[in-house]
């Protein structure tokens, strides 16, 4: 009963926090400077047309009524229609979240896939060579501005050594005027690899130090120590015994980023011209489209509630030392 | 090292290898026009008001067509003898329009050609003109093109629209005004078939009993329809125009493609282009747009040959003009950039002030140092570019003169103008002439005997645009140099458009305003609906006369223009408009903008570089009409 107990008051409180985000994103559009419906309405219509289309859009209705028709809207999973494209939010976004979970949560999977390795070989070599060197290239990598590296990547392994695409998600010539789904699934796989590339060599190093600390952290502990001393080999201590207990925060910060990934990336979008959620969340923001802008931070928000309440739970599964009792 | 990483690493790069090995196909042999676009369209319904961006419209306007146009290269008609202005010439249309007058109203009749066909085969009669008209008039839908939704609105000069056979029109008109040719004869035009069901459906949903349709049932007849989401409520392929090209394939966010209507109406129709005679074709097979949303990456992809014609900065010319296969044309646009002063609030009401200022801001200097070239000067609040309307004949405001002249002349006007200064500024006069400001002027007095306020530069933000920022921290300078307080405050666009124009009917909240501009419209009717007095945003919500500028003499005559159909009569009124905002100053004029577009001459011949335009884009219908493959 305990455990079930758990996961209800977590799922309780994960609504409770939603409710205040979205009630939060609701008052900071309302109060940031600008007319939302400056995108649509052209200075030269006459007052009559820009009052008729702010009427359509519910814009005229005091903000308390806007907030009611707002909170109606979320509950019933009615995102509204974006500003901008005049289509429901819905639809703009379920266009854009596939190509951002493609780009994004791979990246995430290939950046804690590569950290775990990395981090638990070098937390086994402490004070050599490789430490140093990886550490070095990952916090060189962590720092750099990811356009320009994206900008460097484009500029030599596309445009002058002609290997990949330029950008963009497919090659429009071949996809416009046919081409099979094989390869379209290779065409989209090509275009994919330098920015996949991008994210993970500017996303790899936190994963690989968390497991690096987590990892020294443990080989401390008696039962490596007792694992060492009953001679069991070197690769069996360090993966079966140090390894997998020192795997739980990077696990939370996994979680954390698949759930983030949704979020897209501003700066990789734009360099490579990728289709994603994150450049649309941009330009929702920047150009006051309330209910665009809102649906992407309700995704994220709930997303990340979501990915919160899995880590809490899993926990308790994963780690016999946690109890929700 | 760990094997299995070891592992991992080579299956991730022969994975890589193999991708790379196996692509590409080999693409179809095509003779798609291909275009780096910056921004993907917003949609094509053309009734919806948000898509009045260039992007959507280039694609809108490829589907429908107006009645009239301007000619291709902006020169007289001469069949348009009666016409404003003679720029226009029938394009669906036979003729030009017939006027006659009939009591105290006007009816125009409308002669179409009997040769046009919509996509689906169908002809375009003139039940398709009456019926788009209807719609403006019943619904008062803004619809898409520029300059239509002028029929729109209680003060609608059009009464009624009637057909009189299947290839002429008539309108009846409670006055006969040019805003009739160059706008409600500009609008698309749609085709009864298709829109006529949708219309009526979304009437009986919204209108309740047989009384007159109410004002809330209009706004939301409307709204359904500017909401059908055309490419999915009605597929691309369904669509139906009469247009050169027809919406094939639209993946948002990467791409769309239009198809070249291979039984396009005009095909083989001559147009006279400068002098020079090009056939309709089109001769393409189609348009395909790739968004590209860094210029850096449009530029690579413009270099590697992924795409046939695209936009560049003057920065990029020299590189581009290493590639032999390529061709760089330029266009100054019909932009308006100005200085904008707040009438209502002191300094900026003195008259002479607003001159000093304008002597000031050294427009010639910013364009070459700041703008690289891309802002060239202009004087009027009708672009030079735009020469059938545009006064030449106006104060050029310190133009030829170096910034110690500009600022000694500033410092003279102000003084005769009966400001004070605690401390003066002091020149080197040399022969007459400033030749150097020896010391900044300080304390700078109004004529009502107080001190000046500090004056905002209200501009755009130096993260949104460094360059125009740059230009107003000069700007400050050179008004500090001669005592003026200012202070250059970067605001963000959104932020400076709400306190130009409140939404609530509020005075607007600037001093002087450097961060607006327009894309005007080859028609000057624009200087009416900027500057009446009428359009002061706390006399008409949203107003865009946000200086407050508000002369009768002004106004008078800016009603009388939008009512001249004399061309001639008609342009010297908008001449002497022209003088007024350069004698009164409510704005100071400072640039338009010039534009650069590299092309593949190799691939395609017979660009037509249009005046405004250039070689491409939603105002430009005609160059893809007419290129060919090489």
């Amino acid at each position: 009963m305990g455990r079930l107990r758990y996961p209800l008051r977590r799922i309780i409180e994960g609504l409770i926090t939603l409710f205040i985000v979205m009630t939060i994103i609701f008052l900071l559009f309302r109060v940031m400077p600008g007319d939302p419906l400056s995108i649509v309405i052209d200075p030269k219509m006459t007052p009559e047309v820009k009052e008729m289309i702010r009427h359509s859009y519910g814009l005229d209705q005091p903000m308390f009524v806007q907030y009611g028709i707002y909170l109606k809207n979320l509950l019933t999973l009615n995102l509204g229609e974006s500003f901008r494209y005049s289509q429901p939010v819905s639809e703009v976004l379920a266009a854009k979240i596939p190509n951002t979970l493609l780009l994004f949560t791979s990246a995430s999977v290939l950046s804690a896939v590569l950290g775990i390795i990395l981090g638990r070989i070098i937390a086994w070599r402490r004070n050599s060579k490789l430490e140093y060197g990886l550490t070095l290239a990952g916090l060189f990598f962590y720092e750099m501005p990811i356009f320009w590296f994206g900008l460097i990547l484009i500029y030599l392994f596309a445009f002058r050594l002609n290997l990949f695409p330029i950008s963009g998600m497919i090659d429009f010539e071949l996809w416009t005027l046919g081409a099979t789904t094989g390869e379209k699934i290779i065409d989209i796989l090509h275009h994919l690899i330098l920015p996949l590339i991008t994210l993970t060599t500017a996303s790899f190093c936190g994963m690989m130090l968390l497991m690096r600390t987590s990892m020294v952290e443990t080989m401390k502990e008696d039962y490596v120590e007792a694992a060492k001393a009953r001679g069991l080999p070197d690769k069996v201590v360090r993966d079966s015994y140090a390894a997998r207990n020192a795997e739980l925060p990077v696990i939370t910060a996994f979680i954390l980023s698949l759930s983030a990934s949704i979020g897209g990336g501003v700066l990789t979008e734009k360099i490579f011209s990728w289709p994603g959620i994150g450049y649309e969340l941009y330009q929702a923001t920047i150009g006051r489209d309330y209910p665009l802008a809102q649906g992407c931070f309700f995704i994220l928000t709930l997303m990340t509630i979501l990915a919160v309440i899995v880590i809490d739970i899993s926990y308790a599964y994963l780690d016999p030392r946690v109890s929700y009792d | 090292m760990n094997y299995k990483f070891l592992i991992i690493l080579a299956i991730l790069l022969v994975l890589a290898l193999l991708i790379v090995g196996t692509n590409i196909s080999e693409k179809p042999q095509n003779n798609y026009l291909r275009i780096a676009a910056g921004q993907e369209i917003k949609g094509i319904n053309p009734f919806n008001p948000a898509f009045n961006d260039a992007y959507s419209q280039f694609v809108i306007s490829n589907i429908w067509e107006e009645l009239y146009r301007y000619t291709p290269d902006f020169s007289d008609n001469p069949s348009a003898k009666s016409s404003s202005d003679r720029r226009i010439f029938p394009w669906i249309a036979e003729e030009m329009p017939s006027y006659k007058k009939v009591g105290d109203k006007y009816e125009a009749i409308i002669k179409l050609r009997d040769d046009v066909y919509w996509w689906d085969g169908e002809r375009l009669t003139a039940d398709d003109v009456v019926f788009t008209s209807n719609l403006m008039l019943k619904f008062r839908i803004p619809p898409q093109s520029w300059a239509g939704w002028s029929i729109t609105g209680d003060e609608s000069y059009v009464e009624s629209v009637q057909k009189l056979d299947d290839f002429t029109v008539k309108y009846t008109l409670k006055e006969l005004v040019p805003i009739f040719e160059t706008g409600a004869l500009m609008g698309y035009i749609f085709p009864k078939h298709q829109w006529e069901t949708i219309i009526e459906k979304s009437i009986e949903n919204h209108h309740k009993g047989t009384d007159k349709i109410s004002e809330d049932e209009r706004i939301l007849i409307a709204s359904e329809i500017w909401s059908i989401n055309l490419g999915k409520n009605i597929k691309l392929n369904e669509i139906i125009g009469s247009g050169p090209f027809k919406p094939a394939d639209w993946r948002k966010g990467e791409y769309i493609r239009l198809d070249a209507n291979k039984d396009y109406w005009a095909k083989g129709r001559i147009l006279e282009i400068d002098g020079r005679e090009y056939e309709i074709g089109p001769y393409i097979d189609g348009i395909l747009r790739k968004v590209y949303r860094s210029p850096d990456i449009s530029n690579l992809a413009m270099k590697r040959g992924e795409v046939d014609i695209a936009g560049i900065s003057p920065s990029d010319i020299p590189d581009f003009e290493k590639f032999k296969t390529m061709k760089i044309e330029d266009y100054t646009a019909n932009s308006l950039f100005y200085l904008g002063f707040n009438l209502r609030r002191k300094p900026m009401s003195y008259l002479s002030f607003r001159q000093a200022v304008s002597y000031l801001y050294n427009k010639e200097l910013l364009n070459e140092r700041i703008f690289h070239g891309r802002l060239p000067p202009i004087n009027s609040v009708v672009p030079f570019v735009n020469d059938y309307w545009h006064n030449s004949n106006l104060s050029k405001y310190g133009r030829g003169m170096s910034t110690a002249e500009r600022e000694y002349k500033a410092y003279t006007i102000l003084k005769e103008g009966g400001f004070k200064w605690s401390k003066e500024p002091g020149f080197n006069i040399v022969d007459g002439e400033a030749t150097e400001l020896i010391e900044k002027g300080e304390g700078l007095i109004m004529p009502d005997g107080k001190i000046c306020p500090e004056v905002k530069l209200m501009g755009a933000r130096p993260e949104d645009a460094p360059d125009s920022a740059q230009a107003n921290i000069m700007l400050q300078g050179w008004m500090l140099d001669i005592g003026i307080p200012a202070k250059y405050t970067p605001t963000e666009f959104a932020t400076a458009v709400d306190k130009l124009s409140p939404i609530d009917g509020s005075e607007p909240d600037f001093d002087i305003n450097t961060s607006v501009g327009w894309l005007t419209d080859p028609d000057p009717g624009y200087i009416k609906d900027i500057w009446h007095s009428t359009q002061m945003p706390e006399v008409t919500a949203g107003g865009s006369n946000y200086s407050g500028y508000n002369n009768p003499e002004f106004d008078e005559m800016a009603e009388e223009s939008a009512r001249e159909m004399n061309p001639e009569e008609r342009r010297e009124m908008i001449f002497k408009l022209q003088e007024m905002i350069s004698k009164d100053l409510p704005v100071y004029p400072t640039s338009t903008v010039k534009r650069i577009q590299v092309y593949r001459a190799d691939k395609f011949k017979d660009w037509f570089n249009r005046k405004m335009y250039g070689i491409g884009g939603c105002n430009n219908p005609y160059s893809y009409m007419i290129i060919k493959p090489t």
